[in-house]
C-alpha cells in the first residue's frame, strides 16, 4: 500500500513537467502581450521597457529555463498584472478561499445529490421519481453560470434576501450562493448514479435474501444496499472535482469571490503568463491528488479491491 | 417526499446556523446614528496598480486621485489649471524653466512634512526604466528625461531639481505649452521614499504603508473585493464630501454593477449596451440614468498606402457614405455621442466645419472617379478588422458594411479577433498592410499636442495608418512650440482641416459615460477629461 502511494507521488513529477512544459508553450504561442489593460494602447516605448524589464524580449529557451529554476527555489516570478504582489503571494491568498467554496460545494452535493437520488431509488417509478428526475436533468443540463446568474436574481434582486457578490468567508450568508450554483451541478449527477445504481444492487440476491430474513426495507436500503452501490458514486464523486473546480472559474467571478479560479480567467484574457503557469501547475497537483484519494477510498469500499 | 424536503431544508439550516448576523438584504450600514456619510461607488477588475508613478491611467486611477494630489489640478468643472500642492509658479520667458512654490506646512496623511524633493524624487521614479510605470513618457518633455527613462542617461541628468524645502525648480528640452496638464497628471505626484525604500512594491497595500497628500487616505484595500478610504485630516484644504468613500470591485463593471445597484448595495453604477435601453425605460431607473461626455473619438482607421485605400477618393467616398449619425441614434441605440469629426470636440484646434459629413451623392461621384463606379472593378478580399468579443464593434463592423454596400455597390471581408490576438496584429501593422480596423482615442488632457503630435504626426503615426503630409507635420511642429494660445490654436485649426479632408480616419462616434447616480447623491460629475469620480465634490443628503 505504500509503495503504491510513494509510486503514484512519484509519478505526478513527469505529469507535472509535461503539464507545465505545454502550457508554458501555448501561453507564449498565443498572440497579444500583458501590457494593454485600458480601452487605449499604450506607447511603443514604454511596451519595449515592459518587455526589456521582464525578460520576455529573451529567447524562449531561456525563459522557459529561468522559469523552472524559479519554480525549483518556490519561486513563481511577478504577477504582469497585479504589480505589487507574487504569483505565489495570489496564489496563497486565494487558494484557501476556493478551497472552503469546493470542500463546501462538494458537501452539498453528497449531502443532496446521494439522499435524493436513494428517495428516487427507493420509490422508482413513481412521481417522486419523476420529480426527482426533473430535478436533476435541470441541474446538469443547466451551466453554473446561468444558474449562479439565476440565483441572483431570484434571491438577491427578487426576494432580496441575500446580497448580489462578495465574500465574507464560507460561513456567511454571502457564501450560499456561489456553494449552491456550484454545488447543484455535481449534486444532479451524483443523484442520478445513486438512484440507478441502488436499483441495480437492490434487484441482487443478497438483497433479496435480506429481505426473505425479515429485515426492514429502511435497513435494507441503509445496511445492506448502500455500500455496495456507492462504489460507481465514489468515482463519478472524485471526476466530479474537475466540475466543481471549471463550475467554479465562472461562479467566482460573477458573484465576486476571490478566489484561485477568477485569477484563472484574468490571467488568460490578460496574458498574465506567470500567474497562468502557477494557478496550472496548483490545478493539477490538486486534480492528481484527488484522483489518488478517489483510488483509495475504492480499497476501503470494496474489499476485493487490494493496491499493491 | 417529506424526507426529501427536510433534508434540502437541513443543508440550508446548517449553512444558515453557521451564519453570522449579517444575513438578510444588503443594506446600507447603519452608520446614520453618528450622521457619517457614506458613498458607495463601483470599480472595474482589480486595480492593476495603486502606485501612481505606475499607474496607465485605467483601473485604480479613480482611488489613486481621490488620496493624492499634484502640484496643480484640472478643475473638473471648467478644466482650468489651478494650483494644488504648489501655491503659484512661474514660467521663464523662454518657456523652458518652471518654478514652483509649495504651499506653507504642506503634509503627508501620516503627518509628517512634505518637501519639494518629495516631487523631484517622484518623478525621477517614475521616469527610471526599473520603476516599470506604464505612463513613464509623461515627463519626458522634462530635459535628460528622455534619456534616462530610454536607459541613456542618469537621474542626475534630469532637471527636476528642489532648491529647497519649498522650491522645485523644472527645466523643459524644448518649450511645451501643455506641460502644466502634465505637471496634474498622477505620474506627476509625489510619492514618499522612506515607504517605497522600506517596502518596495508592497507600498501600496496597507493602509500604514500607503501614505497618501491628498483629500483621502487609504483604510483598507481587500484584494479583488473592495477599498475603503477616509478623510485626510492632514490635507492642507477643505474637503466637505462624504467621510468614507468605499469602491466594489468587480470584473465585469458594466454588468455586476447595475445588478448591486438594484439592490442598494451600491450608489453608482455604471451602464453599457443592452442595460441602457433597460434602464432608460425603466419608470425608477429612467429618472436615475446620466449621460456625461467624454473625450474621445472612435474611428474606423484606414491603411493610406495599401490599394485600394491609397486613392484619396476612395477614402473620402467611403467617409461620405458612412451614416455615423444612424450607427450611433439606429443600431448603437444612442450609446455614445454623434460623430462631429476626427479629433473629438472642445480640443483647441478641432472645428466641426472641418468634417467631411454624410453625403451619398457625393460619395458615389467620388468613387466612379477613382474608377470603381457602382463598385465595378472593386478589388476582392478588402478586409474589415475588429474585436470580435465587443458586441459595440461588430455591429459598427456590420452596419458599415451594409452602408458602403448600398451607397457605393463595394464588398468587404469582415474578420474578428479575439481582443489580445487583435491587439498584436495591430502592432504588427506598423510594417504589415491592412485594409480598415476600429479603435479610438481619448483624452489624457485637453491639448492639442496630446491628439495631433501624439497620434496623427507622421512620426508617430500612432494607429498605424501611414498618412503622410508634410505641411500637415510642419503646423504641428510649429504648434507645438507656440506659446501664444490663440495663434497656436490657428495652427492646429489649419491642420484640422487637411486629416479631414485627406480621411485617414472616419469618426463613427465620440465617447459617452451612462450611469445610474442615486437621488440622494448631489455632485457626482464626470469631467469629460479622465472623469474620474471626485469624492470630494460629491454630498451624500441621506
Amino acid at each position: 500500500m505504500t509503495v503504491y502511494i510513494l509510486r503514484r507521488l512519484l509519478w505526478m513529477i513527469p505529469s507535472l513537467v509535461i503539464v507545465f512544459t505545454l502550457t508554458f508553450l501555448i501561453v507564449h504561442a498565443t498572440p497579444g502581450s500583458p501590457w494593454d489593460e485600458g480601452e487605449k494602447p499604450l506607447p511603443e516605448a514604454v511596451k519595449e521597457n515592459l518587455s526589456r524589464q521582464y525578460h520576455l524580449d529573451d529567447p524562449l529557451p531561456k525563459q522557459y529555463a529561468d522559469y523552472v529554476l524559479n519554480v525549483l527555489h518556490g519561486d513563481f516570478g511577478p504577477s504582469y498584472r497585479s504589480t505589487q504582489r507574487t504569483v505565489s503571494e495570489i496564489i496563497a491568498a486565494t487558494l484557501p478561499v476556493s478551497v472552503q467554496l469546493g470542500i463546501a460545494s462538494m458537501l452539498f452535493a453528497l449531502l443532496v445529490g446521494i439522499p435524493l437520488g436513494a428517495l428516487a431509488a427507493v420509490k422508482h417509478n413513481t412521481w417522486i421519481d419523476y420529480l426527482s428526475s426533473l430535478i436533476t436533468v435541470t441541474g446538469i443540463s443547466t451551466p453554473p453560470f446561468v444558474r449562479v446568474s439565476l440565483l441572483i436574481v431570484f434571491f438577491s434582486l427578487f426576494l432580496a434576501w441575500l446580497p448580489t457578490g462578495g465574500w465574507e468567508g464560507i460561513f456567511d450568508a454571502r457564501a450560499i450562493i456561489p456553494v449552491v450554483a456550484i454545488g447543484s451541478g455535481p449534486a444532479a449527477i451524483l443523484a442520478r448514479y445513486t438512484r440507478s445504481s441502488l436499483l441495480e444492487v437492490c434487484g441482487q440476491d443478497y438483497i433479496r435474501t435480506a429481505r426473505a430474513k425479515g429485515v426492514g426495507e429502511i435497513a435494507i436500503t441503509a445496511f445492506h444496499a448502500m455500500k455496495n452501490a456507492l462504489i460507481p458514486v465514489v468515482t463519478i464523486a472524485g471526476v466530479t472535482l474537475a466540475n466543481v473546480i471549471t463550475g467554479a472559474f465562472f461562479v467566482e467571478r460573477i458573484y465576486g469571490v476571490p478566489g484561485i479560479a477568477r485569477q484563472f480567467i484574468d490571467s488568460v484574457t490578460g496574458r498574465d503568463y506567470p500567474l497562468l503557469l502557477g494557478i496550472v501547475l496548483v490545478f493539477a497537483l490538486l486534480i492528481m491528488v484527488v484522483n489518488l484519494l478517489t483510488d483509495l477510498s475504492y480499497g476501503y469500499l470494496d474489499p476485493r479491491i487490494r493496491y499493491r | 417526499m417529506k424526507r426529501l424536503a427536510a433534508l434540502s431544508l437541513l443543508v440550508l439550516l446548517t449553512i444558515a446556523a453557521c451564519t453570522p448576523s449579517t444575513t438578510g438584504t444588503a443594506s446600507p450600514s447603519p452608520g446614520a446614528a453618528a450622521k457619517k456619510t457614506t458613498l458607495r461607488l463601483p470599480e472595474g477588475a482589480k486595480p492593476a496598480t495603486m502606485d501612481p508613478g505606475i499607474s496607465s491611467g485605467g483601473s485604480g486611477l479613480e482611488q489613486i486621485q481621490n488620496m493624492f494630489e499634484a502640484l496643480a489640478y484640472v478643475d473638473q468643472v471648467t478644466g482650468e489649471i489651478k494650483p494644488g500642492q504648489a501655491e503659484k509658479w512661474t514660467i521663464s520667458p523662454d518657456g523652458l524653466t518652471y518654478t514652483f512654490n509649495l504651499r506653507s506646512g504642506l503634509k503627508w496623511s501620516d503627518g509628517q512634512a512634505l518637501k519639494a524633493s518629495d516631487f523631484e524624487y517622484a518623478w525621477k521614479r517614475a521616469t527610471d526604466p526599473a520603476t516599470k510605470s506604464r505612463y513613464a513618457q509623461t515627463l519626458w518633455p522634462v530635459k535628460g528625461a528622455e534619456a534616462f527613462g530610454t536607459g541613456k542617461g542618469t537621474a542626475a541628468d534630469m532637471a527636476v531639481k528642489a532648491t529647497d524645502d519649498k522650491t522645485l525648480v523644472v527645466t523643459l528640452e524644448r518649450p511645451a505649452p501643455f506641460f502644466m496638464h502634465l505637471v496634474a497628471t498622477w505620474t506627476a505626484y509625489p510619492v514618499r521614499k522612506d515607504t517605497i525604500d522600506k517596502n518596495g512594491d508592497k507600498w501600496t497595500l496597507t493602509s500604514d504603508s500607503y501614505i497618501s497628500n491628498g483629500h483621502y487616505r487609504m483604510v483598507e484595500w481587500k484584494q479583488e473585493q473592495s477599498m475603503t478610504l477616509e478623510k485626510n485630516p492632514n490635507y492642507w484644504g477643505e474637503n466637505n464630501g462624504p467621510d468614507t468613500v468605499v469602491w466594489t470591485l468587480f470584473d465585469d463593471q458594466a454588468s455586476k454593477s447595475v445588478i448591486a445597484y438594484e439592490a442598494n448595495e451600491i450608489d453608482r453604477a455604471v451602464l453599457a449596451g443592452a442595460d441602457i435601453t433597460r434602464a432608460k425605460n425603466d419608470a425608477v431607473l429612467g429618472k436615475e440614468v446620466k449621460k456625461f461626455e467624454r473625450q474621445g473619438s472612435q474611428w474606423i482607421i484606414m491603411d493610406t498606402t495599401n490599394p485600394p485605400l491609397n486613392n484619396l477618393k476612395v477614402r473620402q467616398a467611403l467617409s461620405l457614405a458612412t451614416n455615423a449619425k444612424q450607427i450611433n441614434e439606429v443600431v448603437l441605440k444612442d450609446a455614445f455621442f454623434n460623430s462631429v469629426s476626427i479629433v473629438a470636440p472642445g480640443v483647441p484646434g478641432q472645428k466641426k466645419e472641418n468634417a467631411l459629413g454624410y453625403d451619398t451623392t457625393k460619395a458615389k461621384q467620388l468613387m466612379s472617379e477613382a474608377g470603381y463606379p457602382d463598385g465595378k472593378g472593386w478589388p476582392a478580399n478588402v478586409k474589415f478588422t475588429f474585436d470580435g468579443a465587443l458586441s459595440v464593434d461588430k455591429s459598427i463592423a456590420e452596419a458599415v458594411q451594409g452602408m458602403w454596400k448600398s451607397t457605393l455597390g463595394i464588398d468587404i471581408v469582415l474578420e474578428p479577433m479575439e481582443t489580445k490576438a487583435l491587439e498584436s496584429w495591430r502592432l504588427s501593422r506598423k510594417t504589415a498592410p491592412f485594409h480598415f480596423y476600429i479603435s479610438g482615442w481619448g483624452s489624457d488632457y485637453e491639448d492639442p499636442n496630446n491628439w495631433y503630435n501624439l497620434l496623427f504626426h507622421s512620426k508617430a503615426d500612432f494607429f498605424y495608418s501611414h498618412w503622410k503630409n508634410a505641411e500637415f507635420d510642419g503646423l504641428l511642429d510649429q504648434g507645438l512650440k507656440e506659446n501664444d494660445a490663440a495663434k497656436r490654436k490657428a495652427l492646429y485649426e489649419s491642420a484640422d482641416k487637411m486629416i479631414n479632408s485627406d480621411a485617414p480616419y472616419i469618426t463613427v462616434y465620440h465617447w459617452a459615460r451612462f450611469d445610474l447616480i442615486k437621488p440622494y447623491i448631489e455632485g457626482l460629475y464626470h469631467y469629460r477629461v479622465l472623469g474620474r469620480v471626485q469624492a470630494y465634490l460629491v454630498r451624500v443628503k441621506k
